[in-house]
């Protein structure tokens, strides 16, 4: 067995899951299937808001194939409200008014699913229409209130005040005021949503396989919808494909499902289409803000002053985490000695909101960075200056944002800035764009800088097993969904039981596999989950020693563990590897398993900048990205690989939301972007190559220094994409403040300011 | 997304194909499935019967005539980008395949399936309606040809009768030396929120002997004006006139607001195309003219 002569850690190994998933070989919900199992179907509702008056299921039931349709005007006990959502949670089924289009309202249970969706057309559901709210802003009057138990459509309020707050505008040279807004986007992950659940009558066990990101809190809301102990309910992910924060929460498909299984003593699945994953999984990001920004004569920052609204649709979802990691990234990297920020999560007749990768990072960035091109623009200043005058210096850290609990605690954020501005040759590229213009070309420059917050709160858990082989099984409740935990958790490990690579094998998302865990969202599972695998490592290698000391005979406090081998102090001609030892240990019927839990309360923080340069044709409104440059700090790096790709990907997705991706609704609540026809993801075409520059600012609040990487990609785009147009277009003074800027929007702003010239 | 039950044919002559289309009122073709089976498991089409006629070999010719070339419907749109006969006879045919959705969509999708299923945004109407294109359309009772400016009625909707189909087109080759064809989609691949094609045919002095232009996504159909291409006959090609020409189709066509584009800016876009399409179809006949005195 070759040892390895340096680190894992650091080392661009390629993922030991892809061999089997490009061979499509990899397992996911829709490829589990039970002997005997129903499929589900839903009917979901056509209106954003109605009264049900009457359902008939009559002429459904008489469907062959059909085994059940259910609804909850006759099944009363799936009224209940949804676990795990407060302070309003749906029930599982609409009983007497829906209030967005796609809530469920009854469940087909039949042989396949052409069947059940054949027998959901034969559901006639009677609806009375009820007006629908669609504006946020205007729901949060409460004219009209949607859950009148709650008493408002304002779900949640959040609220920071610091320094001398809204006061201090007024000794502030300047006061720029913006509205600025940002459309709605949903996540679409490659696998839409699915579960399957078999209920075994004998032992009253319930095993489900389950798209989600979190196997132990899937496991808590089901034992608590179906009165069953945690014990009695296993929860497997298989392979999840993409997440991105919506495969998290309470859904009512997971209690429909789970529950007809147990109800039937029948294995029940449902796999979500294309079509339920625009109507029915959680969206985000739409948010109005109104915003004033103090600023003295020389860019000097004195106050920001946001109220700002979220559409947050029908239920909470997930959503008032949303509002208030906006008003936490709200400062950006930047020193503002005074805030005042008030948002609400409203609740309106839309699909309900829920973190969507970056989950009010980007929003919060979205503001700081368009208010600061704005105030460049009214002080007559650079964009560059005035980012470089108020970004927070090394010099300030541990540096408090004057939001509670929000400390900047490692970097240099005006060095990554200039890194990036070197890299692209801001000279170079004034001349060029100078130049362009002279042959009625517009090129633009847009940069910005963030900082990605993850983690602080919570623990993640990782359980070694040592197999007879030698071989060591790794598992943890960090449920991933494609980012590659198998390889970085063994890089890990590998470095701490000294093992090659190959001798490890991570089995995520299974709560027979161990006892506790969070899940894999808020690029929380390296620090949380990596963290583990050094502390279960080091418990591992104490009780291994036992064993080692047993077998040579020697006492325990002489065992050295030494280049992946345990031996006697002084007695190094005697040792035993991981498979000699695994072999002493068989007889004995006991097996060697360590579990451990690492737990953090304060957050990460890692930083960057990014930079993109555009080519803008006025008259098509086309907007192709030349270059885009990002200097990227993630704390100490596991795997390059991993890490590009996660900073690639949420780039990448970043774009399609600034550029592309809005989910449209008519105002009576309508969705009108239902297909990938018209809900425009970016494509390989459309993405740029991105250039990344690491800067490896170990995180001083964790031992390994792991920082999150998984939104870092995504925090800044919106702001840049929107930066770099404008840029093209200065001496229109064309100013944006909606995202994404698609051709259609960005033609009618040109409009606005005289049109093609 | 998961169509609704249908009957299932799959007939190995035209002759039985048409047979059943005459036998069964509310039967769709198949071909590519392309536009069809989408629609089928949205359920927005819920047809009874579906005659798949992708075992039709009959319908697979890429073949010169006289005039040009015929073109049996189920021919790909992959062998219309990849062709010899395509690129050499009709080369904006294969010119313009390459706007046509992905490679997966070109291997399946035909010509035929593209002509009938009618979207005005599609890039081959536009391309029937320039060139003049005959439709050869069969029934079990008779065969009729139809010219592609009376074949497209309105959106999805043609001049075909519920038991007839497309079996071919015949594409004359004239004034294809001439010819550009340009358009704006938002991402690779996607439908086009406007299409401009145009082709020109110089006189000895390098006036223009004809000119013609077709645009898509404007209307409800492929949008051409022949009386207004006379009036560019006899005049010197040129810039200002291109421009003039944009503007003329701007204030002409009639284009209505949609999610991804509003009337207005489909107009600018349509007066860009425009330009931009003339432009290339001067350059290539100027080039072609140059050949020719060489030849
Ligand atoms: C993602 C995507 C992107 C696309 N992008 C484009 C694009 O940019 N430009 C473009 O032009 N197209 C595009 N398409 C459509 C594609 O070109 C299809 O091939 C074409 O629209 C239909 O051809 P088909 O052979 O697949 O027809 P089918 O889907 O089989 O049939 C379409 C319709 O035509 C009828 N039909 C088919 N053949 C005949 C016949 N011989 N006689 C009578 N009726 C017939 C069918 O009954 C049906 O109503 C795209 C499709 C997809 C899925």
């Amino acid at each position: 067995m070759a040892i390895q002569e340096r680190s894992w850690i650091g080392r661009p190994v390629p993922r030991t899951e892809d061999r089997a998933l490009v061979q499509g070989l990899g397992q996911y919900v829709s490829d589990i299937n039970f002997e005997g199992q129903w499929v589900m179907a839903l009917v979901r509702s056509p209106h954003a808001h109605a009264r049900i008056a009457r359902i008939n299921t009559e002429a459904a039931k008489k469907l062959p194939g059909v085994h059940a349709v259910i609804t909850s005007q006759e099944w009363e006990n799936l009224r209940r409200p949804l676990p795990g959502m407060a302070p309003i949670a749906p029930p599982a089924l609409a009983h007497d008014r829906v209030y967005y289009v796609g809530e469920p309202v009854a469940a087909i249970l039949a042989d396949n699913r052409y069947v059940a969706e054949d027998a959901a057309e034969l559901v006639e559901v009677h609806y009375e229409p009820l007006p629908a709210l669609s504006n946020a802003e205007e729901a949060a009057q409460d004219q009209e209130i949607l859950h009148p138990s709650l008493g408002t459509n304002v779900v949640d309020r959040v609220q920071y005040e610091s320094g001398a707050g809204r006061g201090a505008l007024a000794a502030a040279d300047h006061v720029v005021t913006a509205t600025l807004r940002l459309g709605r986007v949903s996540a679409q992950p490659m696998e839409p949503r699915g579960i399957a659940a078999h209920y075994d009558p004998q032992n009253q066990t319930l095993l489900v396989y389950h798209a989600t990101q979190s196997v132990h809190r899937a496991q808590e809301r089901i034992a608590e919808y179906l009165g069953m102990e945690k014990s009695q309910v296993r929860v497997i992910a298989p392979e999840v494909g993409g997440g991105f924060g919506v495969k998290n929460g309470t859904y009512p498909e997971e209690a429909l499902v789970t529950y007809c299984a147990v109800h039937f003593q029948r294995p029940i699945k449902w796999a979500g289409d294309r079509f339920e994953e625009f109507l029915s999984t959680y969206q985000e990001r739409e948010q109005i803000h109104h915003v004033e920004l103090g600023i003295n004569r020389d860019g000097t920052l004195v106050a920001l002053v946001d109220t700002y609204y979220q559409d947050n649709g029908a239920y909470p979802g997930g959503g008032m985490i949303v509002s208030r990691t906006t008003a936490r990234n709200l400062p950006g990297p930047y020193r503002i000695p005074h805030l005042a920020i008030n948002g609400a999560a409203v609740l309106t007749n839309k699909v309900p909101q829920a973190p969507y990768r970056g989950a009010g990072r980007p929003q919060g960035h979205y503001i700081i960075e368009r208010m600061l091109d704005r105030a460049a623009e009214e002080l007559g200043m650079d964009r560059i200056e005035i980012r470089r005058k108020n970004l927070v210096r090394p010099d300030e850290l541990p540096y408090r944002t004057g939001i509670p609990d929000a400390m900047y605690d490692s970097g240099d954020f005006p060095q990554a800035f200039q890194d990036l501005l070197e890299a692209i040759d801001l000279s170079a590229f004034r001349k060029r764009q100078a130049a362009a213009r002279q042959d009625g070309i517009r090129l633009g420059l847009g940069v910005a800088n963030y900082v990605e917050v993850s983690a602080g709160f919570g623990f993640e858990g990782v359980r070694l097993r040592l197999l007879e082989d030698g071989q060591v099984l790794l598992s943890t409740g960090a449920t991933g969904q494609g980012q590659g935990h198998r390889t970085a958790l063994a890089q890990i490990a590998a470095d701490t039981l000294q093992l090659p690579l190959d001798r490890i094998t991570v089995v995520e998302g299974d709560t027979d596999q161990i006892q506790k865990g969070i899940g894999t969202f808020g690029s929380r599972t390296m620090i949380m989950a990596g963290n583990a695998a050094r502390v279960a490592g080091e418990g591992f290698i104490a009780k291994a020693k036992d064993w080692a000391a047993r077998a040579l005979e020697a006492h325990v406090d002489d065992i050295i563990f030494q280049d992946g081998r345990f031996s006697v102090q002084g007695v190094p001609s005697v040792s035993l590897d991981w498979a000699e030892l695994a072999r002493k240990i068989a007889p004995s019927g006991e097996m060697l398993i360590h579990e451990d839990y690492f737990g953090s309360g304060t957050p990460t923080y890692g930083f960057g900048s990014h930079g993109m340069i555009v080519r803008v044709d006025e008259r098509t409104a086309d907007i192709r990205i030349e270059r885009y440059v990002i200097v990227h700090d993630g704390g100490t790096i596991v795997n390059p690989l991993l890490a590009n790709g996660q900073v690639i990907g949420g780039t990448v997705q970043g774009l399609g939301s600034a550029l592309y991706e809005e989910m449209i609704y008519s105002e009576d609540g309508q969705p009108l972007t239902t297909s990938f026809l018209d809900y425009r993801l970016p494509g390989a075409v459309e993405s740029p190559d991105i250039e990344i520059h690491h800067r490896d600012y170990p995180a001083p609040s964790n031992p390994a220094g792991y920082k999150g990487v998984g939104e870092a990609g995504i925090i800044p785009s919106q702001a840049i994409v929107l930066s770099a147009v404008e840029d093209a277009f200065q001496d229109r003074g064309l100013k944006l403040d909606f995202a994404p800027v698609t051709p259609g929007r960005l033609f009618q702003a040109l409009e606005e300011k005289g049109g093609f010239q | 997304m998961k169509p609704p039950a249908f009957q299932y044919y799959q007939p190995h002559t035209l002759d039985e194909a048409l047979q059943l289309l005459s036998e069964h009122g509310d039967a769709k073709i198949l071909a590519g499935g392309q536009s069809l089976i989408p629609m089928m498991n949205m359920r927005l089409a819920h047809p009874d019967v579906l005659i798949d006629i992708n075992g039709l070999t009959e319908l697979t010719h890429i073949k010169e005539t006289d005039q040009g070339l015929a073109i049996g419907a189920l021919v790909r749109h992959y062998q219309l980008e990849q062709h010899p006969l395509i690129q050499r006879k009709v080369p904006l045919v294969a010119e313009a395949e390459h706007l046509i959705g992905h490679p997966a969509i070109r291997s399946r999708g035909t010509i035929g399936g593209s002509l009938s299923h009618a979207d005005p945004a599609a890039e081959l109407p536009v391309l029937a309606t320039l060139f003049d294109w005959e439709l050869v359309v069969s029934s079990a009772a008779a065969e009729r040809t139809i010219p592609a400016r009376e074949f497209f009625l309105s959106y999805f909707i043609t001049a075909l009768a519920p038991d007839e189909m497309v079996t071919g087109v015949r594409t004359p080759s004239h004034a294809h030396a001439g010819a550009h064809i340009t358009e704006y989609a938002v991402r690779a691949g996607d439908f086009a929120l406007a299409i401009a094609a145009a082709s020109i045919v110089l006189n000895a002095s390098d006036t223009i002997q004809s000119a013609r232009i077709a645009l898509g996504g404007v209307a409800d159909i492929p949008w051409r004006d022949p009386d207004f291409e006379a009036s560019l006959q006899g005049q010197s090609p040129s810039p200002s006139l291109w421009r003039e020409v944009g503007q003329h189709i701007k204030e002409a066509i009639d284009p209505t607001d949609d999610l991804h584009a509003s009337a207005d800016y489909r107009r600018q876009l349509a007066q860009t195309l425009v330009e931009k399409a003339l432009a290339g179809a001067l350059e290539r006949a100027k080039l072609a003219e140059m050949k020719g005195r060489q030849a």
